[in-house]
């Protein structure tokens, strides 16, 4: 224990000299989450919408109201005179999408005409010109289905019973992806410290003062505990402005255990810092380890940890490349407790694959570490 | 002499990489309270040989015994016992001369008051004091040597492994670093030291040579003086010493004067052939029928340095 504290208080005293190291692994985690989680983010809103409206009646003003209750869109009233003018809006990218409504819109409603309204969708941005379309197609059949409706009744007639559709999404009501996304961020994040492990274990050897401490009677398990202790400590100060930031800035929920995630975290962390360290004893320079682990922790987890890319359409190779990912597990653990509010007996499956994984990478280092040169 | 006289014993130390024979078979035995001296050119296979012996490196075939214990086979029970100045300076550059310290006397377990005061013999002992809060990446050449020899010794070794502790350092830190060593053995350390500088193997008890992984001579600095030099040394101090050097090997290389070897040495010429009293004349002669004074001619006592050049003949 006392040799464990010795090499991990030689290890933060080297850290403290090298500033601008702490600082990555501290801000940088910091700043990588805000960045990630913004870009990565689906949730569109106030996308510019111009409408041409040639009607100016009663019906049209029923459509736009329609139209202006979605947040999607963010209305503006343009009174162009021709449908080249409003082509020339969507040119300049002053608007995404643009609504005519022609000048016999309200008289083919209200003689049960077929009534036509133009749409035109910037399909430059596909992600966005999708959602437009299913958004104003909804919001059409809706006002369809009323004005069916209305007329049934004022003819006498009784309205068909309807299909009735009421969603209702658990966890994540209004479906804001960056509230989904943020927890499962959490776990590529908190690989930072994993890359800071293999790196130390690294520049010992390159700074040869490997040759000179294992020359020492200190084991192999307090030299390799006592190096990566620090940086799971640096982790659990990352845990705890990852759950700030959540909080705070993304208004992410936390209806669990929040010292369930922390334990969890601990474990996630201790997961991949051995894997790092495990990297470092298998790579004998400094870049080579860090690039490997960044990789394997910091790279792939965005594509296989389920975070972005639901993994149950992966192929079968990838989705077990998947489960042997902790950061796989981590998200999960990280959506149960910040928005299912579940605790240890629901996670327990994903807690007990990070235990093992840990204990697994950490034999696996400890078995390739030799008080050995060459 | 009795086993428990040595503290290291070496036999048919080998170690290869690939190919490449970089030990090749050396037996030695090293003496407790002594000083050995390893020498041998750049790349003969010193540091290979000395990480063997410190278990860091699997010797291919052969065995090390160091203070009785086998260290190809138990190379944990002798290092709280051991002390090693590694050939490139291995301490933390980042941390202070005391966190070093601290950090190394915490490694062989030392705490507390006891490590306080190993801290204290340490520096003490290597004329460290006053420097404890330096940065160790701005201490000179010869300062951090002496901090890594105090590293070496805070925990009061019975073997002590120095790797070229003086290379690269200027003459003065070298000669107080060995008036440190003279100390340590007074108290009766052991001491094993590689060098390539010749004036520190005279300082040395017993010496032995390598040049690329053999063993070439063993003994104390007379007896390999013996050894290897059968011939004796004639100094010369002729009025031009570089035509001396090229006319003397000129003559040598023709068969005309049995040298084995022309060294230049400053000012003056180191001439070696055996019987060289046969030879004096002639040479004085040689060099005079291109014009140069031979001036003084002395026989003298070889110098290690001439042994060094013999011997990687």
């Amino acid at each position: 224990m006392n040799a464990i504290l010795a090499v991990a208080r030689n290890e933060i005293t080297q850290l403290r000299r090298d500033k601008w190291y702490l600082f990555l692994m501290v801000v940088g985690a910091v700043i990588v989450l805000l960045t990630l989680a913004h870009t990565f983010s689906t949730d569109v809103e106030g996308v510019k919408t111009l409408i041409v409206d040639f009607d100016k009646g009663r019906r049209a003003r029923q459509f736009i109201q329609s139209l202006t209750n979605d947040q999607f869109f963010t209305v503006q009233f343009v009174a162009e005179r021709n449908r080249k003018e409003a082509e020339q809006r969507l040119r300049e990218g002053l608007a995404k999408v643009v609504i005519i409504i022609p000048p016999d819109f309200s008289r083919c409603v209200n003689r049960c005409k077929p009534a036509r309204v133009q749409v035109l969708i910037d399909g430059s941005a596909p992600g966005v010109a999708e959602l437009a379309r299913n958004h104003i197609s909804a919001i059409a059949g809706n006002l369809s289905q009323q004005l069916i409706v209305a007329d049934l009744e004022r003819r006498g007639l009784s309205p068909p019973a309807l299909l009735e559709f009421r969603p209702r999404v658990y966890y994540n009501a209004d479906l804001k992806t960056i509230v989904s996304v943020t927890p499962g961020l959490m776990a590529v994040v908190l690989t930072v410290p994993a890359v800071g492990a293999a790196s130390a274990f690294a520049r010992e050897r390159e700074r040869g003062n490997f040759e000179l401490v294992i020359s020492t009677p200190l084991g192999r398990w307090p030299l390799l505990l006592g190096r990566t202790a620090p940086y799971v400590l640096i982790g659990l100060l990352d845990i705890g402005i990852f759950v700030a930031i959540g909080r705070f800035a993304f208004n992410v929920p936390l209806r669990g255990d929040l010292e369930l995630f922390i334990l969890l975290g601990l474990v996630y962390i201790f997961a991949a810092s051995s894997s790092g360290v495990l990297i470092a004893q298998l790579l004998p320079t400094q870049h080579t380890a860090v690039i490997i682990t960044y990789l394997l922790f910091g790279i792939a987890p965005i594509y296989l940890s389920d975070i972005f890319f639901p993994v149950s359409s992966m192929p079968l190779w990838l989705q077990w490349l998947s489960a042997i990912q902790p950061a796989t597990h981590f998200t999960v653990i990280a959506r149960g407790i910040f928005l299912k509010g579940v605790g240890w007996q629901a996670l327990w499956p994903n807690g007990l694959a990070l235990l093992v994984q840990s204990m697994m990478m950490s034999t696996l280092a400890y078995a390739r570490f030799r008080k050995k040169l060459g | 002499m009795k086993s428990n006289d040595l503290a290291v014993i070496a036999r048919g130390l080998t170690k290869r990489f690939g190919d490449f024979t970089a030990v090749d078979r050396i037996d030695f035995d090293v003496r407790r309270g002594e000083i050995f001296g390893f020498l041998g050119p750049n790349g003969a296979g010193k540091t290979t040989t000395i990480r063997m012996m410190l278990g860091l490196l699997q010797p291919t075939e052969g065995t090390v015994e160091a203070l009785g214990v086998s260290v190809t086979e138990n190379p944990e029970r002798l290092r709280p016992r051991i002390g090693y100045m590694a050939q490139k300076f291995s301490l933390y550059n980042d941390l202070t001369v005391l966190q070093n310290l601290r950090f190394y006397g915490q490694a062989y377990g030392l705490r507390n008051a006891l490590l306080k005061e190993r801290i204290q013999e340490a520096l003490h002992m290597t004329d460290l004091e006053g420097r404890e809060q330096v940065h160790t990446k701005d201490l000179s050449g010869g300062w951090r040597q002496r901090l890594a020899l105090s590293a070496a010794i805070i925990h009061r070794p019975e073997l002590l492994f120095l790797d070229e502790p003086t290379a690269g350092v200027d003459p003065i830190s070298r000669r107080a670093f060995w008036d440190m060593l003279y100390k340590l053995i007074a108290g009766g350390i052991t001491v094993f030291v590689t060098t390539h500088y010749m004036d520190e193997a005279e300082h040395c008890h017993q010496l032995a040579f390598i040049q690329r992984g053999k063993l070439i001579s063993t003994g104390s600095p007379a007896e390999i003086k013996q050894d290897v030099m059968h011939s004796q040394v004639l100094e010369i101090a002729p009025d031009d010493t570089p035509k001396a050097v090229k006319t003397l090997r000129a003559a040598c290389e023709a068969g005309n004067l049995p040298l084995e070897e022309v060294a230049m040495y400053g000012p003056l010429v180191h001439v070696t052939a055996p019987q060289m009293k046969q030879h004096q004349d002639a040479i004085a002669a040689t060099l005079r029928r291109v014009g140069v004074e031979p001036g003084e001619m002395t026989i003298i006592e070889p110098s290690l340095e001439d042994v060094f050049i013999a011997c990687m003949q």
